[in-house]
């Protein structure tokens, strides 16, 4: 059943989303989204460079609450000196984890850009095994007879992708989620966000495909 | 690379290929498959999303409960671009990662929906660092 040329019955395929979207989560300790991971291989640069401070500042754990303690007692150089002492026992006294390793200041790193890209490059190779091993992989640039019926064959089809493609990339980036951000990891944790965006992108895919089936 | 990095890049390829191994077989990056969903002439993939939901949920509230919580507030974006990305889901055929499998599959004409997907996300991109700058929030990475 896993590999046969017919689609997977609903439940085969349910228990695939969610051990996907949980397991994602449960493993890599980040939420599941691939609008997500698509926005941050786009944003290359920031990303690499944001992970490159998080690996200095999760290195150097409290180097940042040591800083900001010394500019402090600094500050207080009016002071004498026993009152000054008092003063920062008082201070370390009130937060005696922060400057330990794994303490309140431990830095999450984020993914490089670059397993973000893995991961894109993964769902082909993944489209790829799925058509190679039920025995339907074959080179085509058409979508299926449904979407020939609706565009024609050829540049006008590619147009109507190219164009609903500027829809979903816009829109799951206002949204902040897609299907799977949205759809499966926040709907699951029961978020009103995910919720409503949810209610909006099926709500208005049903929409307009009732209104292409009328028209075209 | 050090340790960490390497696993998280097997895990990364080990979930895309999953992934989108079960995308194909579902039939989500088959657009006659799709479009039957969307007009409720087929309710096998209404059903395999639902349930996947229904599933997830058990996942991540009853089994794990709260050890994996995400916050997904309604922001100003939540309903223009649920609106924008269903349009755009219809027309084109596929949430971000569909187009990525259809090109797995050898559907080459998916690298319009690429495109056009990298375009709108520079778009919006640009439209917030120049114009909006809305709050929102962040999907899964």
């Amino acid at each position: 059943m896993l590999l046969s040329a017919n689609f997977w019955p609903w439940w085969l395929g349910a228990l695939a989303l969610a051990l996907v979207g949980f397991g994602y989560f449960f493993a890599l300790g980040i939420p599941c989204g691939v609008s997500g991971v698509f926005g941050r291989v786009l944003n290359w640069r920031s990303q690499a460079a944001a992970r490159e401070v998080e690996l200095k500042m999760s290195a150097n754990p409290g180097a940042m609450q040591e800083q900001m303690m010394a500019e402090a007692l600094a500050a207080l150089q009016d002071l004498p000196e026993a009152e000054r002492a008092e003063v920062e026992a008082e201070l370390r006294a009130q937060q005696p984890d922060a400057c330990a390793p794994g303490g309140a200041s431990a830095t999450r790193v984020r993914p490089h850009p670059a397993a973000h890209l893995l991961f894109l490059l993964s769902l082909m190779a993944g489209g790829f095994l799925a058509a190679a091993l039920s025995g339907t992989w074959g080179v085509t640039g058409g979508m299926g007879e449904t979407y020939a019926a609706f565009f024609g064959r050829g540049a006008s089809a590619w147009l109507v992708m190219f164009a609903g493609g500027i829809c979903v990339g816009v829109g799951t980036m206002m949204a902040g989620g897609c299907t799977m951000g949205h759809g499966i990891t926040g709907n699951s944790n029961l978020q009103l966000g995910s919720f409503l965006s949810t209610a909006a992108f099926f709500g208005t895919a049903v929409v307009v495909s009732f209104l292409l089936q009328v028209v075209l | 690379m050090n340790a960490n990095a390497t696993s998280v890049a097997v895990l990364k390829i080990l979930f895309g290929v999953a992934f989108g191994f079960a995308l194909s077989r579902i039939g989500f990056s088959n657009y006659d498959e799709l479009h039957k969903m969307f007009v409720f002439a087929d309710w096998r993939m209404f059903f395999t999303f639902a349930g996947g939901l229904v599933l997830a949920t058990v996942l991540f509230k009853v089994l794990f409960r709260g050890r994996f919580q995400v916050s997904r507030p309604i922001h100003k974006g939540s309903i223009l671009g649920g609106v924008l990305f269903g349009t755009g889901w219809a027309l084109a055929g596929g949430c971000p990662s569909v187009p990525l499998v259809q090109l797995g599959e050898g559907k080459v004409a998916a690298l319009f929906t690429i495109g056009g997907i990298v375009s709108g996300m520079l778009l919006f991109r640009w439209m917030q660092n120049r114009y909006l700058h809305w709050d929102v929030g962040s999907c899964g990475e």
